[in-house]
């Protein structure tokens, strides 16, 4: 996976990659999966907040995305493309799932011993950032961490204005510092 | 920590748990396409000839006119009684209007809805609704469950010019959709909607006296009455308008009933306040008003106009009371409590069942007094609780014999 902030995501390369999809050439796809994945996850994941749902819309947007290729025209924002997909196919999810109960916190925290990269500490850290915060503060702070779009394009992609997005993001900073105080 | 590290923290974790999927996608991708192409040579097989021909004409046909596929992007469920849940696409046009119960099946099934954009869907369906009698004067309210958080104040704005044609005055209630394994389980369990079951889970997190099974055979139009009560304020629940109260007695009714059971006159009582609750399995007014230095609850039934409880409380003043029961209670300033009796028909009176408590109890002083009127297993019976002796007493007197059935 790539690495945290290596500055904003590559444009030109993504649309590259959709562009040798769209000519069926699937380590073009690989490629994007590489460079995309953990955003689309982290979104879906902040919208669905349960793991099993977040990786079964992650399944279904790369499908309508490897479907929707060849029609793809570019307008220079190939991610805002693909996170309205991902943010679509989440809410259709959401609707046909309600019935799913999410994953309990000693189910969630119990994962983190079958992945030994992560610690237990940084998965109650997410743990609490899906929980603590509500849905428009996840989704700013989730976007924001692992795409580095600035605020603007934030706002573009959720579709709400900019103050509102900056206000949700100063206060679900301010409640992530709490928790991170309480930790320590 | 700085936001930074807390954002590297998330991007870090999350890059971690992120699933490989890769390979199990284009597996899936290729078992698509092919089931695809599987399907589209399956209709044309018999004319290999034509196959060519229509298949080209197919494409360009695609390319040229294909609509673009339609993501849902947004759900309005309408609860009155009907049941009925409208799906938007991203530009606010219907992609498909469902009745989500019987009635709601009724009232959609022979609309065409194709194309129309969510304030025309809307408009049709509160015109079906008023032309079938679900939406009237006396059930004036509509439940509206938004699983969009973006759009919800743009849907009350919508509903409220769509209900600006009625000729009678409604009632909005808006909120969004939460997921909420409680509200999925009530849902199902009871047959209502998802929408209707959010809305009781909310109210019985308030206020833990309400009973689910009491709460799921209410109407829109009776939980929103409900709604009406200061302390039923729901989080990020939006209202506009008021219920209807057209089929219950009213505030002016219901306050003469209790003025009148305790002997008092509108000038004569201050503090007074009201609200519509449910209790009893029915709709009642609380009235609650200060007579005498004495606060008074007074529950009438919303319907009948009977009583169904009388409450009387006077926490500042200390009483005395003679056990020979000649002298009713005082105050500091020497009046007496100069109340009527509750009780104006044929049983012993609230002030009676009080003698017989602290005759009982022996009580010469005592504190913090309540009694209430109530209905036990079908008797009508006092419940009175005071302090005396530094002991807390418990009495239910029979309040037409005053027979004590309980004391402790």
């Amino acid at each position: 996976m790539t690495d945290f902030c290596e500055g904003s995501i590559d444009d030109v390369r993504l649309d590259e990659c959709l562009e040798r999809i769209a000519s069926a050439d699937m380590d073009g796809f690989r490629e994007l999966y590489e460079l995309t994945s953990h955003i689309l996850y982290g979104f879906a994941l902040s919208i669905v907040r349960d793991e099993y749902l977040a990786q079964d819309c992650l399944h279904d947007s790369y499908l309508k995305i490897i479907e929707a290729a060849g029609s793809y025209v570019s307008k220079s924002k190939p991610l805002a493309w693909m996170l309205t997909i991902t943010r679509n196919t989440c809410r259709q999810s959401f609707r046909e799932n309600r019935n799913r109960v999410s994953l309990t916190e000693e189910q969630w925290l119990s994962k983190a011993s079958e992945e030994d990269q992560v610690s237990m500490v940084d998965r109650e850290f997410l743990n609490q950032c899906l929980n603590q915060l509500d849905d428009k503060e996840r989704q700013v702070i989730m976007l924001h961490s692992l795409t580095g779009y600035k605020f603007k394009e934030i706002a573009q992609i959720l579709k709400l204005p900019l103050s509102t997005v900056l206000s949700r993001h100063n206060r679900a900073i301010k409640k992530l510092q709490q928790i991170v105080r309480q930790e320590e | 920590m700085t936001p930074e590290k807390i954002k590297e923290k998330i991007s870090r974790t999350v890059q971690k748990i992120t699933p490989d999927i890769s390979e199990q996608i284009i597996l899936d991708a290729r078992k698509n396409a092919y089931k695809s192409k599987k399907e589209k040579a399956g209709v044309f097989s018999w004319k290999p000839a034509l196959v060519f021909a229509m298949s080209c004409l197919l494409l360009v046909t695609m390319i040229v006119t294909r609509p673009p596929t339609k993501v849902a992007a947004a759900t309005i469920a309408l609860d009155v009684n009907p049941s009925i849940e409208v799906t938007l696409d991203d530009d606010g046009k219907v992609i498909e209007v469902v009745g989500k119960n019987e009635e709601g099946i009724l009232v959609v099934k022979d609309i065409d809805f194709t194309g129309l954009t969510a304030e025309d869907a809307l408009k049709v369906l509160v015109k079906a609704l008023i032309k079938k009698g679900y939406l009237n004067d006396s059930a004036n309210s509509i439940l509206v469950t938004v699983d969009n958080e973006d759009i919800t104040d743009s849907v009350l704005e919508l509903m409220e010019k769509v209900l600006a044609v009625c000729d009678f005055q409604c009632s909005v209630l808006c909120q969004n959709l939460k997921n909420n394994p409680e509200s999925t389980a009530l849902a199902e369990k009871y047959a209502i909607s998802i929408g209707k079951a959010q809305l009781i889970t909310e109210l019985i997190r308030l206020d833990d006296t309400y009973l689910i099974e009491d709460l799921v055979r209410l109407s829109v139009n009776e939980l929103n009455l409900l709604l009406g009560n200061s302390e039923n304020t729901v989080p990020g629940l939006k209202r506009m308008g008021r219920a209807s109260e057209k089929e219950y007695i009213g505030e002016e009714e219901a306050k003469e009933i209790a003025l009148a059971s305790i002997g008092a006159t509108e000038d004569e009582v201050s503090d007074y306040t009201y609200e519509i609750d449910y209790r009893h399995r029915n709709i009642v007014y609380v009235i609650k008003f200060v007579y005498n230095n004495t606060e008074y609850m007074v529950m009438v039934n919303g319907t009948s106009g009977t009583i169904l409880e009388c409450e009387q409380e006077n926490k500042e003043y200390k009483y005395q009371y003679n056990s020979d029961g000649s002298k009713g209670p005082h105050n500091d300033n020497g009046s007496g409590n100069g109340s009527g009796n509750v009780n104006k028909g044929t049983g012993i009176g609230k002030e009676n069942a009080k003698r017989i408590a602290l005759s009982h109890a022996n009580a010469n002083e005592y504190r913090n007094y309540r009694s209430e009127l109530c209905n036990q297993d079908g008797r009508l019976v006092y419940c009175i609780e005071f302090e005396a002796d530094n002991r807390e007493r418990k009495y239910v007197i029979d309040a037409s014999t005053g027979e004590i059935i309980e004391d402790k």
